[in-house]
């Protein structure tokens, strides 16, 4: 740390079984790893609710109810962005039954700079940009 | 007329509370969702809420929110839902609205 520039804290990696009772902590871990980066009140709450939603879509969407699935969070700040990721090692969220499945990605699109949605190998990726605030 | 009171985070873990409280209310013609002490809703609460909205206004029945604070109510923004008859700044106001419209719905 210089004392020059933003507050860079070291990257999280938050790994958490594919149940209801993770999204609230997964998303509180993302909040709070948004204002060690200097993320105003506003921000805070956007990560959180796209924290939300793309954890809600793990759990609903990448493994039957029978399996035991994990959705993981990682964060980390480069330059002025903040890099949320929350993945899961399940099924293709697309391939299951998917209602309402549209509206938590429409949400997850408005609230960050820019989303990627990413299935390449095992389960699905979404990998959100949000832009930190000038220092 | 019968309240609801969300207090602390509204998600999946919680969403089926609400969908229960809100069978419970089923012989009100009014149910208001006090939101005050509610400080995270996202897309699978108010799914709930919209759905609960469109099946009790065919009944005849009226559903409000009551006085979300500020993030919520961003939030609500964001997705469409501060509309003049659904949400209210206190129970009063919803209820007067609710009177003034009376079963007519």
């Amino acid at each position: 740390m210089t004392g020059k520039g933003r507050s860079k804290p070291d990257p999280i990696r938050v790994v958490e079984p594919a149940e209801p009772s993770s999204i609230a902590p997964l998303r509180q871990r993302a909040g709070s790893f948004a204002a060690e980066c200097g993320a105003h009140d506003d921000l805070i709450a956007d990560v959180k609710l796209a924290v939300s939603e793309a954890a809600t879509n793990v759990v609903k969407y990448a493994y039957d109810a029978a399996d035991e699935g994990v959705v993981e969070l990682s964060a980390t700040v480069k330059d002025r962005w903040l890099l949320v990721r929350v993945g899961d090692e399940g099924r293709k969220w697309f391939d299951g039954p998917s209602t309402g499945l549209g509206l938590g990605v429409t949400i997850i699109a408005r609230l960050c700079e820019s989303v990627k949605i990413v299935q390449e190998g095992k389960g699905t990726k979404v990998l959100m940009r949000f832009e930190l605030p000038a220092t | 007329m019968w309240e609801i009171k969300i207090e602390g985070e509204l998600d999946l873990a919680f969403a089926d509370q609400l969908t229960a409280a809100l069978d419970r209310a089923a012989g009100s013609r009014v149910v208001l969702i006090d939101l005050s002490e509610c400080e995270f809703i996202d897309s699978t609460g108010t799914s709930v809420i919209v759905r609960a909205y469109v099946a009790m206004k065919k009944e005849g029945r009226r559903l409000a929110l009551v006085a979300p604070a500020s993030q919520i109510r961003r939030y609500l923004e964001m997705i469409g839902l501060m509309q003049d008859n659904l949400v209210f700044e206190s129970a009063e106001t919803a209820m007067t609205a609710a009177d003034r419209d009376g079963g007519s719905e």
